[in-house]
């Protein structure tokens, strides 16, 4: 990419039709808009429409992509075993992932959605880490999850996974 | 809180109308009063901003990728993933499958366990499976828990996925044979703590089809008694890694057995009727063939005398790695004469390859072919030994810590026996961190990196820049990072054990 390159301005739309206006190599940690600038040929000009992603949740996006704009790129066979095997997340990650779990969890799919593998990976380990040690019904509460078992059902599953309840 | 009121309701079914209409008000007050609660405090949380609060829908993918985190806080994932199962139908099917591969066993969980994987009849439960989700069954942690029968029916029942096993040390025994025997996709097989051994021919006989198994550990028990016929043993045609330990007997050692030329890594321990000279016939008769062996381990035998192992090195050029007792080498170990006696000896005695010819149909092409070749021929004589990497442990025995000194490493390297070595890994009970010894252990270190920078820079077609100065780093710990590639595989470890 060369300087000039570096410094253009792409024009991105939320879901709920906000332009935002970022830096092309901010927008480019999401593989997502990176193609698509390759492919709309003139950056800058067109606007990019991110479909599934709220202005809010961009802003937030936009924000963990600047502070990680100079990460050097993930390689295309990243093993996956290795950054699966720690659940460590940098300090500045842990404080931008302090939001409540509906932005998390919106964070998390406009990462899938987006195609940026890296804040995918601490969004999920965030989660991983709040359900650590907690009760299912602490999860529930937690993460805003539906039980959708029969009483039955439940409890045949608690049955069978007894073995597993003391540690 | 409302889950416990439905478990009670749910049990309270038989009881009289009455009084599951007034739990059933209970729990639904309890309910509600939950629900005012947890959108006041969502609302806190979220401060001025709406959202939406309907739950959110994650995509499979994304739960499984957060499951397989959970899996990761091992040993102590387990209880997490056991709740995860509990959350929905999707969190179920995500983390069902991880908590099955590798259950923890101990003492107390184990009845519940083979309840979940053998279901009796009579509860009505569906087949069980969960049981083709195991992929690792340790059963070390057993001692008198369970039966023979119970073991062979859990190997029974998770035969289709197990790739690890370790075996109890009193419920296994040749009624489990036959299980075994069906658990193709076995990869490790430990039987080392099994005190009583089914009778080897039967045991070999059962783990020759395991076609995929690369680590077996033999019983400490293994009877390689003079009733049988040790080098007809058939070996499983993969096995890489092999260990012997306990009551191997003198007849196993004198070298009449026959190891596999899959071997690449051997290791003997604990052995208290083992003597030197045995040993070393085995070396020489039964492991030395072995061509593509590239690590030798020993340790804990304690017949053998303080310099029954000198010989080590110079009977096994191919070696890449060794890790030896300290109690059973002295710095003769490392002796030029030695080597000089290396280059006489023919490589490989053919007499000693005649009954390989049987298993060599099995073997990848390309040794196959190596083996014909040489087959009538000895290889030409090895100049330079192989090793790597040297690792001292000390087998308990007082008064072993001079007997290797970093010196004698520092001479053997200047005299040119050991050019490839790069790394020495040192038990700290050998106390060469101590004060009289640090100093030669950081000469030692600079030495060996020194060595491994040549090469670095030989391998890549580079000269080494001018003016590149040792900062003396030398002795570090264990996974401390440095930039300089070549200070990373090259140095003196200390380690503890």
């Amino acid at each position: 990419m060369s300087a000039e390159a570096a410094d253009q301005q792409v024009k991105l739309v939320s879901s709920d039709n906000v332009e935002i206006l970022t830096e092309r190599k901010v927008a480019e940690r999401s593989m997502l808009i990176k193609n698509m600038i390759e492919d709309l040929g003139a950056p800058g000009e067109e606007p990019i429409p991110i479909m599934n992603v709220s202005e809010a949740v961009l802003r937030k996006v936009l924000e963990w992509c600047t502070h990680h704009k100079n990460d050097p790129a993930p390689t295309q066979d990243d093993d996956a075993d290795s950054r699966k095997k720690t659940t460590d997340i940098d300090d500045w990650d842990q404080k931008f992932m302090q939001v409540d779990q509906e932005m998390l969890f919106e964070i998390i799919l406009a990462a899938n959605y987006m195609d940026i593998k890296a804040l995918l990976d601490v969004g999920c380990k965030t989660v991983a880490n709040m359900i650590k040690g907690k009760s299912p019904e602490e999860i529930r509460k937690t993460f805003n999850i539906q039980n959708d078992f029969t009483p039955e059902e439940e409890e045949q599953i608690r049955r069978e996974n007894e073995w597993a309840e003391d540690r | 809180m409302a889950l416990d009121q439905q478990r009670n309701w749910d049990i309270s079914m038989a009881q009289n109308l009455h009084k599951i209409m007034r739990l059933d008000d209970t729990a639904a007050t309890t309910q509600q009063k939950d629900g005012i609660l947890n959108s006041e405090k969502r609302n806190a949380e979220a401060g001025s901003r709406t959202w939406n609060t309907e739950p959110i829908y994650l995509p499979d993918e994304i739960i499984l990728q957060i499951v397989e985190y959970i899996a990761n806080f091992r040993p102590y994932s387990q209880r997490t993933l056991a709740s995860c199962c509990l959350l929905s139908h999707q969190w179920y099917s995500a983390a069902v499958p991880l908590l099955y591969e590798r259950p923890v066993l101990y003492g107390n969980n184990f009845e519940p366990f083979l309840r979940a994987m053998c279901p009796s009849i009579n509860l009505h439960i569906r087949k069980s499976v969960r049981a083709e989700l195991v992929k690792s069954l340790n059963m070390a942690n057993l001692v008198h828990q369970g039966s023979r029968s119970l073991t062979a029916r859990l190997l029974g029942r998770t035969k289709g996925g197990l790739e690890e096993f370790v075996a109890p040390q009193a419920s296994f025994a040749i009624n489990c044979l036959p299980a075994l025997s069906k658990c193709v996709r076995l990869r490790v097989l430990d039987l080392s703590l099994v005190s009583e051994s089914p009778p080897l021919p039967e045991l070999f006989k059962t783990v020759s089809h395991l076609n995929e198994l690369r680590s077996f550990r033999l019983p400490r028990s293994a009877g390689f008694g003079a009733h049988h016929a040790t080098t007809d043993l058939p070996w499983p045609p993969n096995l890489e890694d092999l260990t012997l330990s306990g009551g191997i007997d003198g007849h196993f050692l004198v070298g009449v057995v026959a190891f596999p030329q899959t071997l690449r890594s051997i290791t003997i321990e604990h052995c208290p009727q083992v003597k030197g000279f045995a040993l070393v016939h085995l070396l020489r008769t039964a492991i030395r063939p072995l061509r593509r062996l590239e690590s030798l381990k020993i340790r804990h035998m304690p017949r053998l005398s303080t310099r029954a192992l000198d010989n080590v090195l110079f009977l096994l050029p191919q070696l890449k790695k060794l890790s030896v007792s300290v109690d059973y080498i002295t710095p003769a170990v490392f002796d030029e004469d030695h080597f000089s006696m290396l280059a006489k000896e023919p490589y490989i005695v053919p007499s000693q390859t005649a009954h390989w010819s049987e298993a060599h149909q099995s073997f990848p092409l390309d040794l196959a072919t190596d083996d014909h070749d040489h087959e009538q021929t000895s290889l030409p004589p090895q100049q330079q030994h192989s090793l790597r990497t040297l690792e001292l442990t000390s087998s308990g025995n007082p008064g072993v810590e001079d007997k290797i000194t970093p010196i004698d490493v520092m001479i053997a390297i200047e005299e040119g026996t050991l050019p490839n070595l790069r790394q020495v890994r040192v038990t700290k009970s050998l106390h060469w961190h101590n004060s009289a010894t640090a100093q030669d252990a950081e000469a030692l270190a600079d030495v060996l990196q020194e060595r491994n920078k040549r090469e670095w820079f030989e391998v890549r077609g580079l000269t080494i820049p001018e003016g590149e100065s040792e900062d003396g780093s030398g002795v570090r710990a264990i996974m401390e990072g440095e930039e300089r590639p070549w200070e990373r595989s090259a140095g003196v470890w200390m380690f503890d054990g």
